[in-house]
């Protein structure tokens, strides 16, 4: 078990990372998370990179989401 | 676990982003080398659609049994903390497919959108790098993605949706997952990798009532809890068991 803070925008780097294909090449936006290959290779459980202790996100009120389309 | 949030709203709210987060775990715990045709990995994406974390057993839930995912887990890696941006069906795979959070995708970051041409998927990219790419079921959706000259983009690779299957209770999808995955399989370009998105139906509904007790051997007791933002009665029971 690894109690790493992850977000679903980590998986692209990580997957391009194991393709070999770099950002450069890869003809998308810049990517904003990032690659979890560190994790992968490691062996540990618990916190394994120590800098992966929080995570910060946001959402915009445009999707609405509760009823009476409050936000 | 099969943890119940607490009743602060707040709390809540955040607990319906964790909930989603099992979309995070299942994948990279499939992410896996195999088969090397060259020195780039083989990759296979398995996506559930409105799975709770509580509700998996290698999280300790005692009523739901999820072998599929407690083998991967327990081969690969399980994580305790994986967050989605956005805890919707679109956005959130834009945000996986991206690698930019909901406000930096512009309409990719709205349910059912029109996906901003200028936003290239990683499987685009792999594709474009030699990949073969596909899916099944459910790939980035719902909503419009086209390039310019108006024709559908690919976002998640072609699709394999011609085998089917007889689901055990209405509501479950028809689409025979592990044969499209063979038909991929048996149709990739010899000599390149592939990245295949298995995007499972379920378990969103539409549900079956009651085919949890009638045809999954399930209990109505067996639930231990019920999340403190649904009523706990009968019709909710069969709902989380169906």
């Amino acid at each position: 078990m690894v109690d790493d803070y992850l977000s679903f925008i980590d998986f692209a780097p990580t997957i391009l990372e194991a393709a070999g294909i770099s950002e450069e090449q890869s003809g998308m936006q810049p990517i904003q998370g990032r690659s979890l290959t560190g994790i992968f290779s490691s062996s540990k459980n618990g916190l394994v990179d120590k800098k992966r202790d929080h995570l910060i996100f946001g959402q915009e009120r445009h999707d609405v989401g509760r009823p009476g389309d409050a936000g | 676990m099969c943890s119940i949030p607490n009743t602060e709203d707040k709390r809540i709210y955040m607990q319906k982003i964790v909930l989603k987060s099992i979309i995070a775990i299942t994948p990279l715990a499939l992410l896996s080398c195999s088969g090397k045709v060259s020195d780039r990995p083989n990759i296979l994406i398995a996506m559930g659609d409105d799975i709770s974390w509580p509700h998996m057993s290698a999280y300790g839930c005692s009523f739901v049994s999820t072998p599929g995912f407690d083998r991967v887990a327990g081969e690969g890696i399980l994580f305790n903390n994986a967050y989605t941006p956005n805890a919707k069906s679109a956005p959130s795979r834009a945000c996986f497919l991206t690698g930019r959070n909901s406000w930096q995708l512009e309409e990719a970051g709205n349910h059912v959108p029109f996906f901003p041409q200028k936003y290239s998927s990683f499987m685009e990219s792999l594709k474009m790098h030699g990949y073969n790419t596909g899916f099944t079921a459910k790939g980035w959706a719902p909503g419009v993605a086209t390039d310019s000259a108006g024709k559908p983009r690919q976002l998640t690779g072609k699709a394999y949706n011609t085998q089917k299957t007889a689901p055990p209770a209405s509501g479950i999808s028809n689409i025979d997952y592990a044969g499209n995955f063979d038909d991929f399989l048996d149709q990739r370009e010899p000599g390149k990798p592939f990245c295949f998105w298995y995007g499972s139906s379920e378990p969103h509904r539409r549900y079956e009532f009651g085919s949890g007790v009638a045809k999954g051997g399930k209990k109505l007791t067996s639930i231990e809890k019920v999340f403190s933002f649904w009523p706990d009665n009968d019709t909710v029971r069969n709902d989380i068991l169906d």
